[in-house]
């Protein structure tokens, strides 16, 4: 047993240890709202930081962080240059939603479907909410799994980071 | 001692892995040449289970039931290999016992470029919304369905896919029989008609064709042991599609068609298959909704014509019901009947605006959901061996399932914002292969979130059942009577949570389920433990929502990814 | 590169639309080969040992008319007590001449392919399912002394009797087949049923004192028309205790090429591992 818990820390260490700043995967097809298939090299901000957020319509505490950072995005925006890319893993069975769910929640991020989830295989996501944050040269410098009321203010000192790191 | 030893294998399997990564990323930035990286994900999840009927957790002899995976990517450009480590020792409940063992389960190489990706290994794919091809996994589930083979995608002009694949799939630890080619085109005419690239009218078109080898076996004609089936070796199923939008409007249909393909799954009849879905959208910033109708006939497609169950399905036709997160909303999870159901379903979202009489201070989200599931009108014309049945298309047949919910979410103050659902549910247990009359359950749930200061959050949520069922030892159906459950949930930032639950029977029903749960968040590393009794279900607890089994006793997850 | 990739993909596109097989009404159930139940018989079964000699031949086969006349003279000889079938070969031997009527048989071929390498020389037989020798070919061959070895066989004393017949319900044919265990046998055992049918007329090919000719209406008889069983039989359901009589019931149909009063039944009990033919038994339709 004490092997065992041994090699639990051992791993989540290692996966600490790993975390290096890959490059965002660059063309892996998703989908934008209106049916047209984008290449995930399409996901730019023009050296200014992202935020990628993968999420689900069925997940309340992806909805809960995409509404509370809808909140605060304008002032984040402005202050950082930061764009928020959410990717939705819905399938077959819920993605004719996402489309009305982003409007009827008023979200002005840029949404995309990974219906296939080949961009959620290729980024390492298990579950949602995992957000990721991403600096001007397409490194990923940040990233967390899990949302609660108050973590945005973590997520906006990364970015301003990032976004710090860019200005340099 | 022999499962010990089975730990200590899987362990030291986990810690090669983990070596492995090490040293190619040690390799890796000394020398700095190959300029790739390696990233992936491990989880690991476990059950310390003590028996008991009354939730449904069955006796297992083994103290310790272990499910273990880790996938690890290499990526260079636009190269890339991959290859899972999977171990079951042994599988936890709700999982298929075949899935015992451990070793490599999957691999890849693949090249993804601008105009043509190839994969070699393994591969996940779906043509269209899945109708009739969707090779995918669910991994909380137990469902891998990928293929193993060759898959080529081609992107010769802006705006036009082509797929073709061919492969077979994956069956626990071995790959099944049956062969499986597809190929898929799609086209999006904004991007090939240049007077159509700025217009309001967006439309994609699209049509797939997927086919199915089976060497052929000996089926008795139930009617006369002389004679045997004549199976179609190849079965084949195609279907066409269109997305269409215009301004705040969109409509996206498919249609698809099945040969004829006797199975297990239709008792052998040789009635060809179909499935129409329509989904019609609208919607503006604060206010959508959308309809979706379906129709599926003999629609269950598999690599194997004997396969019963869950594994080898080729398409994927989804239940078009909305999926619940509160336990007691979705307690009674809808599946599709992929042998014949009809159904329709509607979504409005509505935000009332900021200031105003109803929107108060922060404004109000209000959704309203609505699904109706038949099944389809069958006359029989016989059994095996026969074209089964006829179908009036527009009759329906008997009640599947119905639900209608109301939500209501409202932000009172800065710091707290309340959720409150009300929802209605009828289910008819024949969808899960029962006879029984039919449930109608109330359910109302309160859902608060308190954010005490910056970094201390407490959630409340309290949920009721009323139901018309009552708990029957005869059919064993744990879920019947009238339940009432609460939860409070603390959260210190995104890191620590703590969560204590109960869900009790207190009329008409068996059961009491408590659960504590702590769980730790570091980054993309989360670990979690759990004490209590648990139903199978989607839990949605410490800000992350994953599909758990269920379990009565200690249990323990870690995921992480790298 | 492009242009091929597009005109591989339009070939597979092409693969995928006649990869569907379509079945018609009248065909989702086919003939799956007799199997019936076994049950204790009560009737009077003789002792009698015959002998099974099954020909493969072929209609381009120049030198197997030669066999015929070897056969017809065995049949002449031991009446009864020979059991003859002529399976014509799966390869380019037994393919119809001018288009005529295909004389060879799925189940046929089954046999011809395990027991034969595709390149066996023809005519070939087997004696209750035993290489006579290396090449078979002994069977026109005065020198191989294939009377002798029949002999034998028919000297032995039988380890299972048999006896057979035949009736006709409407379409359906009943073949009725008792078996007693003369000695006990624990290996297990199989049962096969089959179809020959004579005075078949095709184009024979054939080598004369000319040369290669092709015989018109050449007489073939004995012709494997189908195993109504499995390729290999059915399980014989006995105890194999000396003494035990068992009997089964098979329906079956034939197919209205052939003429019903040419055909003749034969059922023979096999070794199921060895494949050795045990005894046989044969009567009309």
């Amino acid at each position: 047993m004490k092997k065992l818990f041994l090699t639990l820390a051992c791993i989540a260490l290692g996966g600490i240890a790993l975390a290096q700043n890959a490059q965002l995967p660059q063309n892996i097809t998703i989908k934008a709202l209106d049916g047209t298939s984008v290449q995930t090299s399409a996901i730019q901000n023009d050296g200014k930081p992202m935020i990628i957020s993968f999420w689900a319509t069925w997940c309340k505490p992806c909805n809960r962080e995409l509404n509370t950072i809808k909140e605060v995005y304008e002032e984040w925006q402005e202050e950082t240059g930061v764009k928020l890319v959410a990717i939705s893993i819905d399938d077959a069975r819920s993605a004719a939603r996402v489309k009305p769910h982003v409007d009827g929640n008023g979200w002005e991020y840029e949404v995309y479907l990974d219906q296939n989830q080949d961009f959620k295989r290729a980024m390492n996501v298990v579950n949602v909410p995992h957000t990721f944050v991403v600096n001007g040269k397409g490194e990923i410098v940040w990233q967390h799994t899990s949302f609660v009321e108050g973590s945005e203010e973590e997520l906006l000192e990364v970015v301003k980071k990032a976004a710090m790191e860019t200005e340099k | 001692m022999k499962t010990l030893s089975k730990y200590l294998r899987t362990i030291v399997c986990v810690g090669l892995i983990l070596i492995f990564q090490f040293s190619v990323l040690n390799s890796v930035s000394a020398q700095g040449i190959m300029g790739g990286h390696v990233t992936g994900n491990i989880q690991l999840d476990g059950q310390i289970s003590s028996a008991d009927s009354i939730i449904g957790a069955q006796d297992v002899p083994e103290w310790l039931l272990m499910n273990a995976r880790a996938d690890i990517l290499y990526t260079n450009g636009g190269f890339s290999a991959g290859l899972r480590f999977e171990a079951y020792q042994n599988p936890m409940l709700g999982f298929d016992n075949r899935y015992k063992g451990e070793g490599i389960a999957n691999y890849f190489v693949s090249y993804q470029g601008e105009k043509l990706s190839v994969t070699a290994g393994n591969f996940y794919e779906q043509f269209g919304s899945g109708m009739i091809l969707r090779a995918y996994e669910d991994r909380y589930l137990g469902i891998d369905n990928s293929l193993r083979g060759l898959n080529v995608t081609l992107r010769p002009f802006n705006g036009v896919t082509i797929k073709a694949l061919a492969g077979k799939q994956r069956y626990f630890w071995n790959y099944a029989d049956g062969m499986v080619r597809g190929i898929d085109g799609e086209v999006n005419l904004n991007s090939i008609i240049r007077c159509m690239a700025e217009s309001r009218f967006r439309a994609t078109l699209g049509a797939g064709f997927v086919s199915k080898y089976e060497d052929d076996q000996t089926i008795a004609f139930p009617d006369n042991p002389s004679y045997r089936l004549n199976l179609p070796l190849n079965v084949g199923a195609g279907a066409v599609r269109m997305d269409l939008a215009y301004g705040n409007w969109g409509l996206q249909a498919e249609y698809a068609h099945k040969g004829q393909d006797p199975s297990i799954m239709n008792n052998f009849i040789y009635r060809e298959g179909e499935a129409l879905m329509l989904n019609a959208t609208y919607s503006q910033k604060g206010f959508s909704a959308n309809v979706q109708a379906k129709r599926v006939d003999n629609m269950s497609f598999k690599s194997v014509r004997s396969e019963s169950g869950e594994m080898l399905y080729i398409n994927y036709i989804p239940a078009i019901t909305k999926q619940h997160t509160y336990a007691f909303l979705s307690m009674y999870p809808y599946a599709t009947q992929t042998t014949g159901e009809m159904g329709l379903q509607g979504d409005v979202m509505y935000k009332i605006k900021k200031e105003t009489l109803l929107g108060g201070k922060y404004g109000t989200d209000i959704h309203i959901n609505g699904s109706i599931i038949t099944g389809i009108d069958t006359n029989n014309i016989g059994g095996a061996g026969t074209r089964g049945y006829e179908s009036d298309w527009f009759k329906t047949g008997d009640l599947y399932y119905a639900d209608a919910s109301l939500e209501v979410a409202k932000k009172l103050s800065k710091a707290v914002k309340l959720t409150c659902t009300y929802g209605y549910q009828v289910f008819n247990p024949v969808v899960e292969g029962h006879n029984g009359p039919l449930h109608h359950n109330h359910i109302v749930v309160g859902d608060l979130t308190w954010k005490v200061n910056k970094k201390n959050v407490l959630r409340f949520e309290a949920e009721w059942m009323g139901s018309d069922s009552k708990y029957d030892p005869n059919v064993d159906d744990k879920r019947c009577g009238d339940w009432i459950m609460g939860l409070v949930e603390y959260n210190f930032t995104s890191a620590w949570f703590v969560s204590v639950s109960d869900q009790y029977a207190y009329q008409d029903g068996i059961g009491n389920y408590y659960n504590v749960s702590v769980g730790y968040n570091h980054g993309a590393t989360r670990l979690q433990l759990g004490y209590g009794k648990q139903r199978e279900g989607l839990l949605c607890i410490g800000g992350v929502c994953r599909q758990v089994p269920a379990s009565n006793g200690l249990t323990f997850s870690l995921t992480t990814s790298f | 590169m492009k242009r091929f990739s597009i005109l591989s993909l339009l070939a597979a596109a092409l693969l995928c639309f006649s990869a569907c097989d379509k079945i018609a009404e009248d065909e989702f159930v086919v003939f799956a080969g007799a199997s019936g139940t076994w049950y204790d018989s009560q009737a009077n079964i003789p002792t009698e040992q015959r002998a099974f000699v099954e020909k493969y031949t072929g209609v381009r086969c120049v030198n197997c008319p030669n066999a015929d006349v070897v056969l017809h003279d065995l049949s002449e000889k031991y009446g009864d007590q020979l059991v003859l079938a002529a399976v014509h070969v799966p390869n380019n031997f037994g393919k119809p001449i001018h288009g005529e009527q295909d004389l060879r048989t799925e189940k046929g071929s089954t046999w011809f392919n395990t027991f034969f390498s595709p390149s066996q020389n023809l005519p070939s037989a087997l004696l209750n399912r035993t290489k006579v020798d290396e090449n078979s070919l002994d069977i026109i061959d005065p020198q191989a002394r294939f009377d002798d070895k029949i002999d034998a066989i028919l000297a032995s004393v039988s380890q299972v009797g048999m006896t057979m017949s035949c009736t006709k319900d409407g379409n359906l044919y009943n073949a009725e087949v008792h078996i007693q265990f003369n000695q006990t046998i624990s290996d297990p055992l199989t049962m096969t049923l089959l179809v020959v049918e004579d005075k078949i007329y095709t184009t024979q090919q054939s080598r004369t004192a000319d040369g290669i000719v092709e015989i018109e209406n050449y007489e073939q008889n004995h012709v494997l028309r189908d195993v109504v069983t499995d390729a290999w039989g059915i399980d014989v359901v006995a105890d194999g205790q000396q003494g035990t009589k068992r009997m089964i019931l098979l329906p079956f149909e034939i197919n209205e090429a052939w003429n019903p009063t040419n055909c003749h039944l034969i059922a023979f009990v096999s070794n199921k591992t060895t494949r050795q033919i045990i005894n046989v038994a044969q009567c009309d339709l």
